[in-house]
């Protein structure tokens, strides 16, 4: 679960995070330049904007393919055990058919008013039998 | 570099690298070229991916610093999650080289 709330906010700042990416090549760039020569630097790291695109694309489609995987690893698991899947299915609808149930109930009793003119100055009801 | 590697060997060592201390993306490439004998050469192109990807997982984190010749530069360390996923990988990893070795072995 955390791990889908940081991917989302990593969606949500991938503009700045895109623009963080290409400063941190360029310092990259910066930093083998000092060591090996401009010319070589530029040579050996290639295309920046391809590499920043790769490394976007990396976070941008990785959880979109993590939850294709879910949902493909989902889907097979049913059809392989289509006998357990049933009795998670049925167990599901149980569970949601009794709470809809008991909540009707509940809801019938407990929150409607009772139908007397001004319910709010009931105090009590009596009955008596003959 | 990406083909020849087993697959997450790239993580792994980004992430014994940083076992070392706070770093940048350069220093990360010169380290792991400089203790393999120039055998490993970090590709920026498949670098910077994996940074991302660390830091996605939680397992780095990254903040914008300066380096001791003054210049800017984003510095990595690794999160008690990375420290963690590090253990899990090395195992497997050493599980994979053993089984390879025994392959390798047999007449």
């Amino acid at each position: 679960m955390r791990k889908w709330i940081r991917r989302f906010r990593y969606w949500r700042e991938r503009d700045a995070r895109a623009e963080s990416l290409r400063e941190e090549m360029a310092a990259h760039l910066a930093l083998a330049a000092e060591d090996v020569g401009r010319r070589d630097a530029e040579r050996s790291f290639g295309n920046a904007t391809r590499h920043a695109e790769n490394s976007r694309e990396d976070w941008l489609a990785s959880w979109a393919r993590d939850l294709w995987q879910d949902v493909r690893y989902a889907a097979r698991n049913i059809r392989k055990d289509p006998g357990y899947a049933s009795v998670a299915a049925l167990s599901s609808t149980l569970g949601i058919a009794a709470c809809t149930t008991i909540f009707g109930i509940a809801n019938f009793a407990m929150n409607r008013t009772l139908p007397v003119a001004s319910p709010e100055t009931l105090v009590a009801v009596i009955g008596r039998l003959d | 570099m990406k083909q020849d590697l087993l697959p997450g060997t790239l993580d792994m060592l980004v992430l014994k690298t940083l076992t070392r201390g706070h770093m940048h993306g350069y220093a990360i490439a010169q380290l792991i070229k400089q203790i393999s004998a120039e055998v490993l050469q970090i590709e920026e192109g498949s670098l910077y991916p994996a940074l991302q990807r660390l830091e996605l997982n939680g397992w780095i984190e990254g903040a914008w610093g300066t380096t001791a010749n003054n210049r800017r530069a984003r510095f990595y360390k690794l999160t008690p999650g990375g420290r963690k996923h590090l253990l899990k990988e090395s195992q497997r990893y050493q599980n994979m080289a053993q089984a390879i070795a025994r392959v390798m072995a047999f007449s």
